[in-house]
């Protein structure tokens, strides 16, 4: 039923993390532009509605001070404004910036919260190496994970939402698409937060964090609304209309109402995590990928989701 | 991605390098005490509680590139010395055997299954050196302490970021292309028959349809692929990764090598690297570790070449720069166009070059002079993703070399 159709070759060969692909179609010039997220650089892409005119182009991330490579974690093409042409927001090891997509110029540059340079981790353990022989238990507790990154992004109006290590939310408002400015950091959640969507209808954003929390904001973002405890390991988030679509790391796909809260569906759907939960709004037609190497299409009638199965074939 | 893969990485790559270079040894017929000798110095010199120490303190990922040049001194902390052709053929393999490892592991935790595997191996090619073997138990504590009690996403995040590191690396290994686990394209075939699904997964399949809470009514759909639950117990789950080697529920990370006779490394894809390796990061683990004092009597160094599978191959004359080395020191490279079946064909009728190793080296060892230490520094580091292309190629064999790759 679902076969492969064309295929267009990017610079950059894919990185390893989920969500680094993203698609965005600008109706104006009826241009499909997709940019997806390589190890160090970003290759976009673009076509129009009869998939010629394809064009190709990179962004390659840069480091001016650290002595961090900047890897790329999650890549999203959003439209701040209606009128011009999309924005790629990409998140890095060490920052999150904004580049336009038209001419691939940077715009913006924001850097992780909670980032420590080598250096002052080397000065910690030194600091602690210094006063004596380490034990085992010392050398534990100083195992600690050094990176924090962002993941999950959206947009609203024109601001731009990215969720950070700590549970915060990074904000970021447009006026047009040169100018950005940071506004002040929402904080509700306590644990890294794992994804953020928004419903394209009644632009209602949900924001879930790796302990299960998925809390829901209104569209002027001031407080939140509800806060649902799935109590489940949250891999991947969606929004499609009235559900909240939640993938979780043993393959299960589960369906929340967005008003009460409450679990509907519980799909059997994977044999490896949920990697990415993606919609069609108009049409209530959700996709769900997983490491296992298959994309299944299902079909949301109010209450009964319909599946319909394609198998894609794995690369590593 | 996360600093903590960081440890996970050098324990099992430094496993399989281990597996190899014992392979390597018996198969070649070396000396026994001599071949004994170089692998118990390697793993003492990453074994040992200081290097220890720093492996699991934080740092920053490191490329293929700098944990190439971390492999290559680990190698040379011994009396053995690997031309350069070797060494990449060891990298490569132990690359791309951990690569597998870690694209095929049912859920994130096994990752620690499998490194747990890596150390019982270790335990069984080190079972008479009770120093290195405490070292080892004192590396599972470590492990199990800062690991085992990571949540699932933490887990999830370290093996995404070790399959960040390997992204793009396909080279053809020959083990894993006679077991299918690889396609010609150096591709990995991931599920064969069935798909082993992670423990407390439900079968794909059904979907299950709650009102206020309850369970209501569950209907079915059909799936294409065919799935194996995991039926492991909590208990047997928690007997798994205790510390004395057992069935860690995982064939991945065991030692493959064990009977085998011969092992052969393709060309293949090795990802560009464009940006520049990280400062001082490599040098500092790298720094620990520390070769034996005698070892630097040159005289003593056992040169080796660990892949015979290139017989056929005229040795190159005085235009290499080895040509004092004339048996133990042919460069070894599979021609390009080579296909699986040749290679495979070449398994059955390799010629037995083991004619008394021994004797060839004690006047190798007379011969032969520490040439390639400071010039592999210098070529390793110039690898722009031709997996050839190094400083110290003559230019008569990289002509040749660069006329067969086509366009990658």
């Amino acid at each position: 039923m679902y076969e492969f159709n064309d295929g267009v070759d990017l610079t950059p060969p894919v990185g390893a993390f989920s969500n680094n692909v993203s698609g965005y179609y600008y109706e104006p010039r009826f241009t499909t532009y997709v940019a997806a997220g390589g190890k160090h650089s970003v290759g976009l892409c673009q076509w129009d509605s009869k998939f010629d005119n394809v064009k190709t182009d990179q962004i390659i991330m840069h480091d001016e001070t650290e002595d961090v490579n900047p890897v790329i974690i999650q890549v999203k093409l959003v439209s701040p404004n209606d009128r011009g042409p999309p924005i790629v927001v990409i998140t890095t090891l060490t920052h999150v910036r904004l580049y336009a997509v038209a001419d691939t110029k940077h715009i913006f540059s924001v850097r992780q919260p909670g980032f420590k340079t080598k250096i002052e981790l080397t000065k910690e353990y030194e600091d602690r190496d210094a006063s004596g022989k380490t034990t085992a238990q010392d050398v534990i507790a100083n195992a600690k994970e050094m990176y924090q990154i962002s993941r999950g992004i959206t947009c609203v109006d024109s601001y731009i939402y990215v969720g950070c290590n700590d549970g915060s939310i990074l904000v970021m408002h447009c006026n047009n698409s040169r100018h950005v400015t940071l506004k002040p950091t929402l904080k509700e959640h306590q644990n890294a937060i794992i994804g953020l969507a928004t419903c394209a209808y009644d632009y209602l954003t949900v924001c879930a964090d790796v302990t299960g929390d998925v809390s829901v904001w209104p569209r002027n973002f001031k407080t939140v609304t509800k806060l649902i405890r799935t109590k489940h390991n949250i891999s991947a988030l969606n929004i499609l209309r009235k559900h909240i679509i939640v993938g979780n790391y043993q393959g299960l796909v589960l369906l929340f109402n967005i008003a009460s809260g409450e679990l509907v569906a519980e799909i059997a759907a994977h044999g490896r995590e949920v990697t990415s939960v993606s919609v069609a709004p108009e049409s209530a037609y959700m996709l769900t990928a997983s490491r296992d190497g298959v994309v299944n299409i299902w079909k949301l009638h109010t209450r009964r989701p319909e599946a319909f199965s394609v198998r894609m074939t794995t690369r590593d | 991605m996360s600093s903590l893969s960081v440890p996970l990485l050098i324990i099992n790559l430094a496993g399989e390098m281990s597996y190899i270079l014992e392979q390597r040894l018996k198969a070649q017929n070396f000396i026994e005490d001599k071949s004994v000798k170089v692998l118990h110095e390697i793993m003492e010199s990453w074994l040992n509680k200081d290097f220890l120490d720093r492996l699991f303190s934080p740092c920053h990922i490191y490329q293929l590139s700098s944990m190439r040049q971390f492999f290559d001194r680990l190698a040379h902390t011994s009396i053995m010395r690997l031309n350069e052709a070797s060494m990449e053929k060891l990298f490569h393999l132990m690359t791309m055997t951990v690569k597998y490892q870690v694209v095929t592991v049912t859920h994130p935790y096994e990752l620690f299954n499998v490194t747990l595997n890596h150390l019982d191996g270790i335990r069984t090619i080190m079972k008479d050196n009770p120093g290195v073997l405490e070292y080892v138990d004192y590396a599972y504590t470590l492990v199990n302490n800062v690991y085992f009690t990571l949540p699932e996403w933490q887990m999830s995040l370290i093996r995404d970021t070790m399959l960040s590191f390997f992204v793009d690396t396909r080279i053809k290994v020959s083990i894993l292309l006679r077991e299918e686990k690889q396609d010609r394209l150096g591709h990995f075939i991931l599920y064969k028959d069935a798909v082993q699904l992670p423990p407390k997964a439900s079968i794909p399949g059904t979907i299950r349809y709650y009102i206020n809470g309850e369970h209501v009514t569950s209907t079915s759909f059909p799936v294409k692929a065919k799935y194996v639950p995991n039926d492991v117990t909590e208990e047997e789950y928690d007997k798994r990764l205790q510390c004395e080697p057992t069935d860690r529920g995982t064939a991945l990370g065991r030692n493959l090598y064990l009977s085998m006779t011969d092992i052969q490394v393709t060309r293949g894809v090795t990802g560009k690297d464009e940006t520049k390796p990280i400062g001082d990061e490599f040098k500092l683990l790298s720094k620990l570790l520390q070769p034996k004092a005698d070892n630097l009597d040159e005289t003593q160094k056992i040169v080796l070449s660990l892949f015979d599978d290139d017989d056929a191959t005229p040795v190159r004359k005085s235009s290499n720069r080895r040509s004092n080395s004339s048996t133990s020191t042919k460069v070894k490279i599979s021609k390009e166009s080579r296909t699986v079946e040749a290679a495979m064909k070449e398994l059955a009728i390799r010629p037995t070059s083991k004619k008394g190793k021994g004797e060839d080296l004690a006047n190798l060892l007379d011969e032969a002079v520490a040439e390639t230490t400071p010039k592999r520094k210098a070529s390793a580091k110039k690898r722009t993703g031709s997996a050839t292309s190094t400083g110290s190629r003559t230019p008569s064999r990289s002509g040749s070399v660069k006329g067969t790759r086509a366009a990658h």
